[in-house]
């Protein structure tokens, strides 16, 4: 993808990354994305989709570059790191504070606000994944996809430039799910989404990127991409349920 | 053995809390300077797996259940004044939460889990660095730290001192037969499964 | 092993829920100070316990959760209560001296942590001079102790489905392998949590906030 490079949000060039015991995750990767752009990383077990989210956000150290917004990212760039929103796949590993309040108001803190503004900043979060009121709450005490959620408030109240969700619907039930989904459909700032729900992606992504053994087999959009049956075997994937009616495998004649 | 408050005598809680505060002094003083803001998460959910674990009950004979401690396991995968730190916030927690043992009492517990526990516990170990070191080390810290509450009972006047001895003995010696075989169990699953774990930063 | 009940009622409100906690954690060490002095007699621990019931009462705490605490100590009071008179030179005074002032501390204990939110306590140990690290410490104990605790429900479940009660041996070590692989997913998650924290701007001692 050419030009943009002033409004890349999130930018890798040329990123590769080993193992300690010599196994390859990522090899030579390259990719970015834009302001407001939706993209997501697919690919079997395995595939390095993890790996290439801890790269992006400076947490493993690989060769290569990683750029946000123009600006290097190293291991110390500690105020840069802010503006990316990494939300794990499991919201126990950032939930780590006894409230919500604190969790939420832990990396505004660090960016050294105020108390009326490390208040107003946790308000703000919590109005923008509609859970106002939630501050005095544990995280024990939540329901799974509450705990997605505060999970997602504990980096939006840093005004990050750019989300990056690592499996985001795992153990979520459908409700949870589809709560999720509007919630991410209705956000304006850019996501980077790896993972395993293609129907997810279906809805939200822009831009997909194929990942396969730590290298980018194929980028399109999503309903291209997860149409092409052979591409999907070929790497591991099925092609999702709401795109195998429209995809005439043997059919000659139409509905 | 986590001895309430009502248990100790004024002189006895003197003497184990000046003790005990002054071991905590120490550790946090070696501690400020050797340890990196990494380790806190580190310590953190160690400790909270340590706080689990002594809550986890073993059954003995009859309907009667014991718990271990953790002292030596945490000493010997972070260290002796690591291990420390978090057996006082773990000894504290309990007498808050679950009222085991009490606040007065916290130096005369913490003495016997914490200090001599990891502490000595650790300095047992030493001696070999082996696993098989680390499950003797942790029946000799469970016996003497029984044996540690005995006296302090005994001291305070509450129990004549023999017979507390003796039983206090007795019953720490399958208690610590125990804790040295689930420190050894544990520390081969850790060597078979994340050896790094035992590889870290001791202080 | 439910663990909700570490919590169960110290969200609450009521007027001695709602009492300034620092006040509050003076009146209670104080306490637990008069306990260790008071003179033992009837009269006193009478007027104890009814004032006591009082501030149970309007806490509104039920007793059947204040009777469930005080069994922890139960064993320990019994073995005290009994081994004592049964030797020479010991009477029964002391026993009931020792079991006067340890159930006056326990219930003053059970009232202060079930009627104080866990944050306030460890704003008041911060407070009162206990060093930074350990109030982390104590934070993150707090927080993983329901994670850990549900990890181990599940691998007990797991091994019940497959186990048959068996001799001691066996429940030892399938009990010390549990705690082995949790050792070991705590080390794993706390290599997480490390990251979450690094996203969020930690970065090390002078950095991070330890108050609210």
């Amino acid at each position: 993808m050419a030009g943009g490079m002033m409004t890349a949000i999130l930018e890798m060039q040329r990123y590769t990354y080993i193992y300690p015991d010599g196994t390859p995750a990522l090899r030579d990767i390259s990719f970015q994305v834009d302001a407001g752009e939706s993209v997501g990383i697919v690919g079997p077990n395995g595939a390095g989709k993890t790996t290439a989210l801890l790269g992006a956000c400076g947490l493993i150290e690989g060769a290569g570059t990683v750029r946000v917004r123009g600006e290097e990212l190293g291991r110390k760039s500690y105020q840069l790191r802010s503006k990316l929103g990494f939300v794990f796949q499991n919201p126990d590993d950032q939930l780590f504070m006894p409230t919500v309040y604190e969790d939420i108001a832990f990396g505004p803190q660090n960016l050294g606000q105020s108390d009326a503004e490390v208040k107003q900043s946790v308000k703000q979060a919590l109005e923008a994944v509609e859970l106002p009121g939630f501050e005095e709450k544990s995280s024990h005490h939540l329901s799974s996809g509450e705990k997605k959620r505060i999970a997602i408030a504990t980096v939006l109240s840093m005004d990050p430039e750019i989300l990056l969700l690592d499996e985001p619907t795992t153990n979520l039930d459908p409700r949870s799910r589809r709560h999720l989904i509007e919630l991410l459909g209705e956000m304006s700032i850019a996501t980077l989404i790896a993972g395993h729900d293609l129907e997810l992606l279906l809805e939200l992504s822009d831009r997909v990127l194929m990942m396969n053994n730590g290298i980018f087999v194929e980028e399109g959009a999503p309903d291209t991409l997860f149409a092409d049956e052979e591409l999907m075997r070929r790497n591991h994937l099925e092609v999702p349920h709401s795109l195998r009616d429209s995809t005439p495998i043997n059919s000659s004649q139409e509905e | 053995m986590h001895i309430p408050d009502g248990f100790l005598d004024t002189k006895t809680l003197a003497i184990t809390n000046g003790v005990a505060l002054g071991a905590l002094y120490l550790a946090a003083r070696r501690m400020n300077a050797a340890v990196s803001p990494s380790r806190i998460p580190l310590m953190g959910v160690l400790a909270a797996f340590a706080f689990t674990a002594q809550l986890l009950a073993f059954p003995v004979i009859g309907g009667t259940s014991t718990h271990i401690a953790g002292s030596v396991l945490l000493a010997v995968i972070l260290g002796p004044y690591t291990a420390m730190l978090l057996l006082a916030a773990i000894v504290l927690l309990q007498a808050l939460l679950f009222q085991h043992g009490g606040v007065l009492t916290f130096g005369a517990n913490f003495l016997n889990i914490g200090i001599i526990g990891s502490w000595l516990g650790y300095l047992v170990y030493r001696l070999k660095r082996s696993h098989p070191m680390a499950g003797v080390a942790a029946f000799i810290t469970v016996l003497l730290g029984g044996l540690a509450a005995a006296l302090e009972l005994a001291f305070s006047g509450r129990v004549p001192l023999q017979p507390a001895l003796v039983g206090m003995g007795i019953a720490q010696i399958i208690t610590g037969v125990i804790e040295g075989f689930v420190t050894v169990s544990i520390l081969k699953v850790i060597s078979a499964v994340r050896p790094d774990l035992l590889k870290l930063e001791t202080v | 092993m439910r663990h909700s009940y570490l919590d169960k009622y110290s969200n609450r409100s009521s007027p001695v829920h709602n009492l300034p906690v620092p006040g509050k954690t003076i009146a209670f060490l104080g306490l637990l100070l008069y306990y260790a002095f008071m003179p033992v007699s009837r009269g006193i621990l009478a007027g104890n316990l009814a004032g006591l019931a009082i501030l149970f009462t309007v806490a509104r705490i039920p007793p059947l959760f204040i009777i469930k605490r005080l069994f922890v100590i139960l064993p320990f009071l019994i073995f005290i209560v009994f081994f004592i008179p049964l030797f020479q030179g010991q009477t029964w005074r002391v026993a009931g001296e020792t079991l006067a002032r340890a159930g006056c501390s326990v219930l003053t204990l059970i009232l202060f942590t079930s009627t104080t939110r866990f944050t306030h306590l460890l704003d008041s140990l911060s407070r009162l001079g206990i060093p930074k690290i350990i109030i982390q410490v104590l934070s993150f104990i707090y927080r993983y102790f329901f994670v850990l605790t549900g990890q181990l429900e599940q691998m007990k479940m797991a091994v019940r489905a497959r186990a048959v009660r068996g001799k001691y041996r066996f429940v030892y070590r399938g009990l010390a392998r549990m705690l082995g692989m949790l050792i070991i997913r705590s080390y794993e998650q706390s290599e997480r949590v490390y990251n979450a924290m690094l996203m969020r701007g930690y970065d090390g001692w002078g950095n991070d906030d330890g108050n609210t």
